[in-house]
C-alpha cells in the first residue's frame, strides 16, 4: 500500500497469493479484472507497495500547521526516521522526533510496526529522562492535537486491511483506482477509507475516511510529489480537512535523504534518549 | 553546584574542536519561569512565609559532531526564590562528553539516568540525589557526576556506573522555607558513613531488555545512599525552637528489579527492591543510638489503563493505580509502608497540550490520605502554564508524618516561557 509516510512493506505475504507472473515482476503485472474487485483492490494495494521495496531509510523533518475553524493558526515541527524491515513479513520501524512547539521539544517516539499484532511504542519524556512503554492501542485519537490520527501515522501494511476495487476514475490530469479499504486490526477509528491511486506511478492522491458510524469524517489529499533515486515518489504537502469540525491540518515536508548511514542502532530505547 | 569533572568535559571541546571546526551542529535552547507557591496556613514560626515568588531557568547547550559520535552538552539550572535561601540554587542537570561506537556508548561528566516503571513512587531509582528543594513530589533531580558506558545487543543493554562524586539532599531554609516538617535540617553538618565523604566510589550496573510486551530491567547499586537517614542532635534552632537534625547518608547496596507488561490499553507494573545498609535503631535515633545492619523488602505496583479517545471527544482519560509496600509498614521512615496510590489523568489532545492529573493516596495502616492536582496548558506557541496543589486529607492516628505535613498545604503556579 502506498502509505503516508511510507513507513512500511509487506509485500512477501501478499505476493505469495499471486500468480507467479506478479511475483517476477509486480509493478509491470497486470491486475485481475473488474470482476474480481477484492483481488483487484488487494493488487492495487500491493503494486503500490513495491513500488517503495527496497528504499532502506529515510530522513526528514516536517512542519505541521494547524488550523481551526477560526482560522487561528499553530505549528509544530518534527523529525521523521524511518528503518526498512528486512523481514518482509513485518513492520518497519520508525523515529519521531519533537522539535517544536519548544515546550515538546526533545520528546521522542519509537515505533516497531507489525502487521496485526500490535506494535511496540516507547516514548522519551525529556524532563524526566525516562524512556516509557507506552501502548499502541492509541489508534483513533488524534496526533498532536492535529487531524491526523495516530494510525494515520502509523505504518500501513498491506495486511492491515481488507480491500475492494470500486472503479477507475479521472483524478486531476491523471485516472485513479478507486479503492475501499477497511482496517482488519483493532481499535481503529474508521469502519472505511476510500483512496485514489494514480494508474500510471501508483501513488496516492486521495483518501476520504469514514468514521465508526459509517458517517463522512475527513479528507487527504496529496500534493507535489518528488521522485527520489529514480525510484521512489514522496508527497511533500499532505492537508487533511475534517468536515465535521472544519479544523485542517497541512503536513509540509523538507527533501527526504534516502539509504543514510542509518541502521538498527538508531532505532533503540538508548538511540530515543539522544534524538535530536 | 554540581562537582562535575571538567577535565572530561575539556578533554571533549579541545579534541573536538581541532580537526572538526565547521563540522559540528550546535543546539541552543531553554526556558525561564516565574512561579508563585502559596502556603494555605501560616507557618511554625512567625518567620516562615506563606507566599514564595521564584523564577528559575534552565539552559541546554549541545555540541554534536556530524558522524553523531561524539556529543558534548551542558545543561546548567538556576533558581533564585524570594525567602527561601536554600531553595535559590543552581545546578548543573548535565554537563558531560558522550562518545558513540558501535554498540558502546560513554558518558563522561555530570548525567541525570531514570531507572523504574512506576508512576507514584520510585523504588529502584537510585543514580541521582533528589533535588529536594525544587519540588515536593521527589521528580526533580541533581546532576549526577559519573562514568557510564552502555553496551548493546540484541539480547538487551548492560549498562555500567562509577559514581565518583556523592550530592548531599538539600532542606528547605530552616528559617524562612516550607514546606517545613516540624524540624529543620542544617546541610552543613551532613555526615557519612563512608570516610571518603562526598569524595566517593560508588558503583551501578543495569540490564534492560524489551521481550514483546514486556519490559523488563535489573539493578544493583553499591555505594551512598541517596536518602539519609534525619538523626536528633538535643539541639533546638535559634530563630524558631524547632528542633535541628542532622543527616546521616549510610553505605547502602540495593538489587532492584522492574517489569512492565503492556497487554493492550493495561500498563501492569512492578518494581521491587531490596536494600541493605546499617541503620541508627531507636524511638530517637542520635549518632549515639546502636547501629543495626537492617534489610529492607520494599515493592510496589499496580496497574495504568487508560480509554483512549473517549466517545470520540478526542480525549483520553488514564487511570493509575498502585500499591506501595515496604515491609517495615507504619514503622516504615517514609510515607509509603501500606499504601494505595489512585491517579486519574485527563489529557486533552487539543492544540494547547491541555492535561490535568489528579492523585490521592491512602495508607492502610493509619488512614492518612493526600490529594494532589496538576494542570497545564500551552499558552500560544511558547508560553506553558502549570497549576500544582498538594492537600493532606485525613491524618489518622499516631501518623507523625501526616500529622507534620498538615498545615503544609500549598498551590503552586508557574509560567514558563520556551526557546
Amino acid at each position: 500500500m502506498t502509505t503516508l509516510f511510507k513507513t512500511t512493506r509487506n509485500t512477501a505475504l501478499a505476493l505469495a497469493s499471486l500468480a507467479p507472473l506478479l511475483l517476477a515482476s509486480p509493478a509491470q503485472a497486470e491486475l485481475p479484472g473488474p470482476d474480481q474487485p477484492e483481488a483487484r483492490g488487494l493488487a492495487i494495494a500491493q503494486k503500490s507497495d513495491a513500488m517503495n521495496l527496497g528504499y532502506i531509510n529515510t530522513q526528514t523533518e516536517m512542519e505541521m500547521i494547524l488550523t481551526n475553524a477560526n482560522g487561528d493558526v499553530s505549528e509544530r515541527r518534527l523529525g521523521f526516521n524511518t528503518l526498512e524491515n528486512k523481514n518482509p513479513n513485518d513492520g518497519d520501524w520508525s523515529m519521531m522526533i519533537f522539535n517544536e512547539p519548544a515546550d515538546v521539544a526533545g520528546t521522542a517516539m519509537l515505533t516497531y510496526a507489525h502487521v496485526l499484532d500490535p506494535d511496540e511504542q516507547w516514548m522519551f519524556l525529556p524532563a524526566l529522562k525516562r524512556v516509557k512503554r507506552i501502548s499502541s492501542v492509541n489508534k483513533s485519537g488524534p496526533f498532536m492535537g492535529s487531524e491526523f490520527a495516530f494510525e494515520d501515522f502509523s505504518a500501513q501494511e498491506v495486511g492491515k486491511f481488507s480491500y475492494k476495487w470500486l472503479r477507475d476514475e479521472a483524478c486531476g490530469e491523471l485516472t485513479c483506482h478507486v479503492t475501499e479499504r477497511r482496517p482488519l486490526y483493532k481499535h481503529s477509528g474508521y469502519t472505511r477509507t476510500i483512496s485514489y491511486t494514480d494508474t500510471t506511478d501508483y501513488q496516492l492522491r486521495k483518501v476520504i475516511y469514514y468514521d465508526r458510524k459509517n458517517s463522512l469524517l475527513k479528507t487527504l489529499t496529496f500534493s507535489d510529489y518528488q521522485l527520489y533515486l529514480d525510484k521512489f515518489w514522496r508527497a511533500h504537502n499532505l492537508y487533511m480537512e475534517n468536515h465535521v469540525t472544519k479544523k485542517t491540518t497541512t503536513l509540509r515536508w523538507d527533501e527526504y535523504e534516502f539509504q543514510t548511514d542509518l541502521d538498527k542502532a538508531d532505532f533503540t530505547q538508548d538511540s530515543l534518549k539522544r534524538a535530536r | 553546584m554540581s562537582r562535575a569533572p571538567l577535565f572530561p568535559v575539556l578533554v571533549a571541546v579541545l579534541g573536538l574542536g581541532a580537526p572538526t571546526a565547521g563540522a559540528m551542529d550546535i543546539d541552543f535552547d531553554g526556558n525561564i519561569e516565574l512561579e508563585a507557591r502559596h502556603f494555605l496556613k501560616v507557618g511554625r514560626s512567625e518567620d516562615m512565609e506563606q507566599d514564595f515568588t521564584s523564577i528559575s531557568s534552565e539552559l541546554e547547550l549541545g555540541l554534536y559532531s556530524r558522524s553523531g559520535r561524539h556529543a558534548v552538552i551542558l545543561k546548567p539550572f538556576g533558581r533564585y526564590d524570594q525567602h527561601d535561601h536554600e531553595r535559590s540554587h543552581m545546578d548543573l542537570r548535565e554537563a558531560k562528553y558522550r562518545y558513540l561506537r558501535g554498540p558502546f556508548e560513554l558518558t563522561l561528566g555530570a548525567d541525570k539516568e531514570f531507572w523504574g516503571v512506576t508512576e507514584f513512587l520510585h523504588l529502584v531509582d537510585i543514580i541521582n540525589q533528589t533535588d529536594n528543594v525544587e519540588s515536593t513530589d521527589g521528580e526533580a533531580k541533581l546532576g549526577q557526576p559519573m562514568v557510564k558506558l552502555a553496551y548493546s545487543t540484541r539480547f538487551g543493554t548492560l549498562t555500567g556506573y562509577s559514581l565518583p562524586f556523592f550530592r548531599i539532599r538539600q532542606y528547605a531554609d530552616p528559617i524562612t522555607g516550607r514546606p517545613n516538617y516540624g524540624f529543620v535540617v542544617d546541610d552543613n553538618t551532613t555526615l557519612f558513613e563512608s570516610g571518603e565523604g562526598r569524595r566517593t566510589e560508588d558503583y551501578a550496573l543495569r540490564y534492560k531488555h524489551s521481550i514483546g510486551a514486556f519490559d523488563i530491567g535489573l539493578s544493583g547499586f553499591k555505594g551512598t545512599a541517596r536518602e539519609p537517614q534525619l538523626l536528633a542532635t538535643g539541639e533546638f534552632s535559634a530563630n524558631n525552637g524547632l528542633p535541628k537534625l542532622q543527616a546521616y547518608h549510610a553505605y547502602q547496596t540495593q538489587v532492584g528489579l522492574d517489569v512492565q507488561a503492556t497487554l493492550g490499553s493495561w500498563l501492569w507494573k512492578l518494581e521491587a527492591s531490596q536494600t541493605t545498609q546499617n541503620r541508627f535503631i531507636g524511638d530517637v535515633v542520635t549518632l549515639a543510638s546502636p547501629v543495626m545492619e537492617i534489610d529492607v523488602s520494599r515493592a510496589t505496583g499496580g496497574f495504568e489503563y487508560t480509554f483512549y479517545n473517549l466517545f470520540n471527544s478526542g480525549t483520553d482519560v488514564g487511570l493509575v493505580t498502585e500499591y506501595m509496600w515496604d515491609e517495615r509498614e507504619a514503622k516504615a521512615p517514609h510515607p509509603f509502608g501500606n499504601d494505595i496510590g489512585i491517579g486519574f489523568r485527563w489529557t486533552a489532545n487539543d492544540t494547547q497540550s491541555t492535561a490535568v492529573l489528579v492523585g490521592g493516596f491512602i495508607d492502610l495502616d493509619t488512614k492518612s490520605s493526600g490529594l494532589s492536582l496538576e494542570a497545564e496548558r500551552r499558552l500560544g506557541q511558547s508560553y506553558k502554564a502549570i497549576l500544582e496543589a498538594r492537600f493532606q486529607g485525613k491524618v489518622g492516628d499516631n501518623d507523625k508524618l501526616a500529622q507534620a505535613n498538615v498545615d503544609e498545604d500549598f498551590i503552586r503556579l508557574r509560567l514558563a516561557y520556551f526557546f
